[in-house]
């Protein structure tokens, strides 16, 4: 059990891949937005890859643990501290009864993921214990964690000191800008030759107003093909628009003229052109960026995409952990 | 090409947001102080480059809504920020991002479309098309297979909203469950397409693609599809009061916009708002897809004469209230909750649509009412029936309006249609 000192900006609890099979009901998958670090960290502490723990956005929280437990931090650089000592990421650490964990601003990256051996106790809403903070489900309460809260632990027996092996730590950007692998569509033949050329050429800002909901891009304007000035009046009147269709997650959802990258609490569903797609491979990058940082993006098959997703599925398991 | 607003005109709408923060949401009770004066109504662009600058203070305001959207209390942007602009929740925490003194803190722009020669985008109209023949059509000779990433698929049947392209979705998505393809998570039937969600670690991009084209040769004309239906009678107000505030509020606030049911008669060539309701409720409406948030409906008419078309609203608006019925393209669809959206707006019902605490027995299998081809039918009603259920809902006594077990047969259903009277008039 642990006490909510200080919540952080948004620490909500995640699982992994999150809530899969309720798409045709209008529920995005939810989950951690970088499943690499995530997964990492509950392998750490002797949980499976995919059990729910804690991802903290921009600044992290202070909790106060009631028993000694074995917990990781795995992710961005928060500053970890325990009752006022730095202690490591990527490693499996021990808390004792009464101390805190502190967590501060990320120096590096954007989210953090805390790993906590045995699992947090909370319910599956929908196969799921990831939070869907839009419609306020799943999680704890439906929402991110509150001042004041107080959260069990499962309980498992797990081995302090237990590392990641260096060369499969991902690493973050040191300059503010992100190379991103997209796949071309589905829509992609909306924009003509210019506006795909124009895509892969610039350099995107990533804007403040960016949630788990949609990554919003600041950049150049994109041209369109007739198909999107010259069409049925049930698409819509923007260039962008079409009839109303299921979304992937990652997509690029051009609204208007703004990309907004879809990702884990995103439509399911909408009226607007998605002319690429950010491969599940690619989703840590996003998850560790900082607003006004730039996107660059880099266009692979898919065939490539689904070789680097296999290659970190392989990576994220015991195999990394010395 | 594209329009967009110099520097000058952002500054202003950085102005105007400071000193209208607090006045963004009216009500009827309180209205908003500048409705009247900043909004021409002769002003009656909505596409693009013709906006005068009273226009483009208004859309600081949609942003400013946007960013303080109050769709749901729990709704956060990263940083508590009050607007977009507001950067200094996270200046602090970043210090190593603070080069200079006083940074100018840019405003993302807003860009509206327009074409090569000046004009606006336009949309191809058909007023004198035969709708008899027209329900059927649109589909490609061999629908196109697209890929979203690693792990998405989508299967585009044509590129018009029709029922049968719909059926034949709807009718894949069936053949994907039955063949227990393995690594395929769950489908999505839209409109015109549907989306494939699969773990690409069981399956490979090449190899669904082939199962999903076989599935697609063998599947049986739609003719031979029977669904599980259900058909849902709603009671609803038409012409309603709380959405035609909604459509004020965005008119006062974002744009000029004729009110959406004197929109939909002036497109559809009706003869007045009465008739349009006439026409609206006399069909059943076939719910094609459940998406955008959890379980909202996309459905579409069933019977072919009361198929309207209208585009959606550009912008969306900020705000629709919970319950409002509205359309957008030839689709109808219901907010299951206080939401941003698009749909021309009419009517609002007292039912409730999704239940994530399950209050009500009819929702003991999934917390969304509905499941693709389920019906709907509008029943027109007053306010004292509104608030008669909007109180048995409350106390938990409503018994939904549902008859379970029909079977939907799509061969009986163009039997119907082909014997229909076209000169019925609503």
């Amino acid at each position: 059990m642990f006490e909510v000192i200080k919540k952080g900006l948004e620490t909500s609890l995640q699982d992994y891949p999150g809530r899969v099979g309720f798409l045709n009901q209008g529920f995005p998958p939810s989950g951690p937005m970088d499943s690499w670090s995530f997964r990492l960290a509950n392998l750490l502490v002797g949980n499976k890859a995919e059990e729910a723990a804690l991802e903290c956005q921009y600044t992290g929280p202070s909790l106060k643990f009631e028993s000694d437990h074995v917990i990781a931090i795995c992710g961005g650089d928060m500053q970890p501290k325990i009752d006022g000592a730095a202690v490591p990421l990527w490693e499996s650490i021990l808390i004792k009864k009464g101390q805190t964990l502190e967590l501060s601003f990320c120096l590096t990256g954007a989210r953090t993921y805390i790993a906590f051996s045995g699992s947090i106790q909370s319910e599956l809403w929908l196969g799921s214990k990831s939070t869907f903070h839009k419609a306020a489900v799943g999680g704890i309460d439906g929402r991110a964690i509150q001042e004041g809260q107080k959260i069990s632990l499962g309980n498992s027996n797990s081995k302090i000191g237990k590392k990641i092996k260096a060369d499969v730590i991902p690493e973050m950007s040191n300059n503010g800008v992100w190379e991103i692998e997209v796949v071309r569509g589905p829509n992609d033949d909306w924009l003509d030759n210019n506006g795909y050329q124009t895509f892969l050429d610039a350099k995107w800002k990533l804007q403040a107003r960016s949630d788990r909901t949609g990554f919003r891009l600041d950049g150049p304007l994109l041209s369109f093909n007739e198909k999107a000035t010259n069409k049925s009046p049930e698409h819509g009147y923007e260039p962008s628009n079409i009839i109303d269709q299921g979304y992937p997650i990652g997509g690029i959802n051009l609204a208007g003229q703004t990309p907004i990258i879809l990702v884990n609490d995103g439509p399911s569903m909408g009226g607007f052109i998605v002319p690429f797609t950010v491969p599940s491979a690619s989703f840590w990058k996003l998850g560790q960026a900082k607003p006004s940082e730039y996107f660059k993006f880099k266009e692979i098959s898919v065939e490539e995409a689904q070789d680097m997703r296999s290659y970190q599925t392989l990576i994220c398991s015991e195999e990394s952990i010395i | 090409m594209v329009k967009e607003y110099s520097q000058l005109d952002l500054d202003n709408f950085d102005k105007i947001k400071i000193s209208q923060k607090k006045n963004s949401i009216p009500t009827k009770d309180k209205p908003y102080k500048h409705d009247t004066k900043l909004l021409d109504k002769s002003t009656k662009q909505v596409k693009g480059q013709h906006y005068k600058q009273k226009d483009k203070n208004q859309f600081s305001l949609i942003e400013n809504n946007l960013a303080t959207s109050q769709i749901i209390e729990e709704t956060k942007y990263f940083f508590s920020q009050n607007t977009i602009d507001d950067s200094s929740g996270y200046r602090s925490m970043y210090p190593h991002n603070i080069r200079y003194g006083k940074s100018k803190i840019k405003r993302p722009s807003i860009k509206v479309h327009i074409n090569e020669d000046g004009t606006s985008p336009k949309l191809t109209w058909n007023n004198d098309s035969d709708l008899s023949s027209e329900i059927f059509k649109g589909m490609y000779d061999e629908p196109k297979y697209l890929p979203g990433g690693d792990k998405y698929l989508l299967v585009e049947f044509g590129n018009i909203m029709s029922l049968e392209l719909n059926f034949k979705a709807q009718g894949l998505a069936k053949a994907i469950e039955q063949a227990n393809i393995k690594g395929i998570y769950e489908t999505l039937p839209c409109f015109a397409s549907m989306i494939v969600h699969y773990n690409p670690d069981e399956i490979k991009y090449g190899d669904l693609r082939k199962e999903l084209k076989s599935l697609v040769n063998n599947l049986k004309s739609s003719d031979d599809t029977i669904v599980q239906s259900r058909l849902f009678k709603f009671p609803t107000v038409y012409l309603d009061k709380w959405t035609k505030e909604a459509v004020e509020d965005y008119t006062a606030k974002i744009t000029y916009k004729k009110p959406d049911p004197e929109f939909i008669v002036e497109l559809n060539n009706l003869d007045d708002v009465e008739h349009f309701v006439r026409v609206h409720s006399s069909t059943e409406y076939w719910v094609a897809s459940l998406g955008f948030w959890p379980g909202l409906p996309f459905t579409m008419p069933l019977d072919p004469r009361c198929k309207l078309t209208a585009p959606k609203y550009n912008p969306p608006r900020t705000w629709t209230p919970k319950g409002a019925v509205g359309m957008g393209g030839s689709s109808t669809a219901i907010y299951p909750d206080k939401l941003p959206g698009g749909y021309q707006i009419f009517g609002r019902t007292p039912v409730p649509i999704w239940d994530p605490e399950k209050r009500f027995s009819i929702f003991k299998d999934s917390v969304c009412l509905f499941r693709p081809g389920d019906r709907i039918k509008f029943e027109p009603c007053e306010y004292e029936e509104f608030e008669s259920i909007e109180r048995k809902i409350i106390d938990g006594s409503y018994q939904y309006d549902v008859m379970e077990n029909h079977k939907f047969s799509i061969k009986d259903y163009k039997n119907w249609v082909t014997k229909l009277d076209w000169k019925k008039k609503f």
